[in-house]
């Protein structure tokens, strides 16, 4: 009953989510200092895998972040996951991800425009959910750069995982099997509308445009392409992606055939 | 490897290719910036007029501009945040008359909220 009312606590608190984020791609945004954001995303994927056959998976990933001195952030995941499978589906929390986010350099060179770099630094911790997790944790370290010019952004991304443990019982995402797993991420954010901001602007439409590559040390290797849109009001945001194989060279666990992202972020 | 490399110089290609277009002003990174926001932090005499007008950078967006704005408001002294101008980064206060705050509490709060304020203007 304690974490349901820490979440509660914690949705009543959120302060504003920060953008203008891309969908999947990290990003070096954090709260302020003392403040909390909260995000909420949905995410569907569809795997084929030789011996299993078709594999659906449903995620709720709730990302919790807050604000500390120093231009620190910590920054907790809890993706709850359904993995229905042809003969049987398995649920329950899958791998955690705890970081502490530092912003170390900023330019803000006009009233919109900025260009930030971060790095974070943390762990993804197993659940102890054999089905759909681990016991393992797993550090990791990871950098993103943003740059907002007009009506352009762009996210860069890199990180790593260490993988310390065996791995998954049931390998299906990267980073579940026992290898080492580097994720490289690039987000190209247009704003649609409007075209220039105005005194009564008070909403934008972006157009959204992102490339996630994997690589892990057992040779699986696979190249994403998501084209999305986001919109965002002064008091919650709506992003919608779809998750689309460009390439793919996987052996540990099944080939990704399309994937779904839809969040929901609001400012209390 | 280029599954890590072609995906990133692809979109950066694309994205600087695009940036002549910018609604925005120059897009010349300096330290200009900096050193007005540390000279209005080191301002700690409170503000003299009733209201007050910030030049705000970094407001990327309306999340931002709300961000901001809440920040600001919980400051003692500020009565309240009438305007976010996105177009501008002009943010426009009335305080209190007991308790205004000091430029550098503005800029305190400005910069924990993770924006520069580069200038404050009174009436």
């Amino acid at each position: 009953m304690r974490p349901i009312l820490a979440l509660v606590a914690s949705i009543l608190l959120a302060h504003a989510a920060r953008a203008q984020e891309s969908i999947a791609v990290p990003a070096p945004t954090q709260p302020g200092e003392g403040r909390f954001t909260i995000g909420e995303r949905f995410r569907y994927l569809r795997f084929d895998d030789d011996d299993r056959g078709t594999i659906d998976q449903y995620e709720a990933i709730t990302t919790l972040q807050y604000g500390l001195p120093a231009n620190l952030a910590l920054s907790f995941e809890l993706p709850v996951t359904v993995r229905d499978f042809e003969d049987r589906t398995l649920e329950g929390i899958s791998d955690m991800t705890a970081l502490l986010k530092w912003r170390v350099w900023q330019q803000d060179t006009s009233a919109v425009d900025t260009m930030r770099l971060g790095l974070a630094a943390g762990a993804r911790i197993g659940s102890g959910n054999d089905a759909v997790s681990d016991e393992d944790v797993d550090p990791y370290l990871g950098a993103a750069f943003m740059l907002i010019s007009g009506r352009h952004g762009l996210n860069l991304a890199l990180d790593y995982t260490l993988t310390t443990g065996g791995g998954h019982d049931e390998p299906i995402m990267p980073g579940d099997a026992q290898a080492d797993y580097l994720h490289a991420g690039a987000a190209y954010l247009f704003r649609i509308a409007p075209e220039a901001y105005t005194s009564e602007s008070n909403a934008s439409w972006y157009a959204v445009l992102e490339l996630s590559a994997n690589y892990e040390t057992n040779a699986d290797r696979e190249l994403f392409i998501a084209p999305g849109l986001l919109y965002e009001a002064r008091r919650w945001a709506a992003e919608l992606s779809i998750l689309i194989p460009v390439a793919s060279d996987v052996d540990e666990r099944p080939d990704t055939e399309i994937g779904v992202i839809a969040g929901l972020r609001f400012l209390f | 490897m280029r599954y890590v490399i072609v995906p990133a110089l692809a979109v950066a290609l694309l994205a600087f290719g695009c940036a002549s277009t910018s609604d925005s002003s120059d897009f010349t990174p300096s330290s200009a910036e900096r050193a007005q926001e540390q000279s209005l932090l080191s301002q700690t005499s409170p503000i003299a007029a009733q209201a007050a007008t910030l030049e705000v950078h970094g407001l990327s967006c309306p999340k931002c501009a709300s961000n901001v704005d809440l920040t600001l408001a919980e400051i003692k002294g500020v009565k309240s945040v009438e305007k976010v101008d996105l177009s501008t980064g002009e943010v426009r206060l009335a305080f209190d008359d007991a308790a205004r705050p000091s430029p550098a509490t503005l800029a305190k709060a400005v910069k924990d909220a993770g924006y520069t304020l580069v200038a404050i203007r009174t009436p």
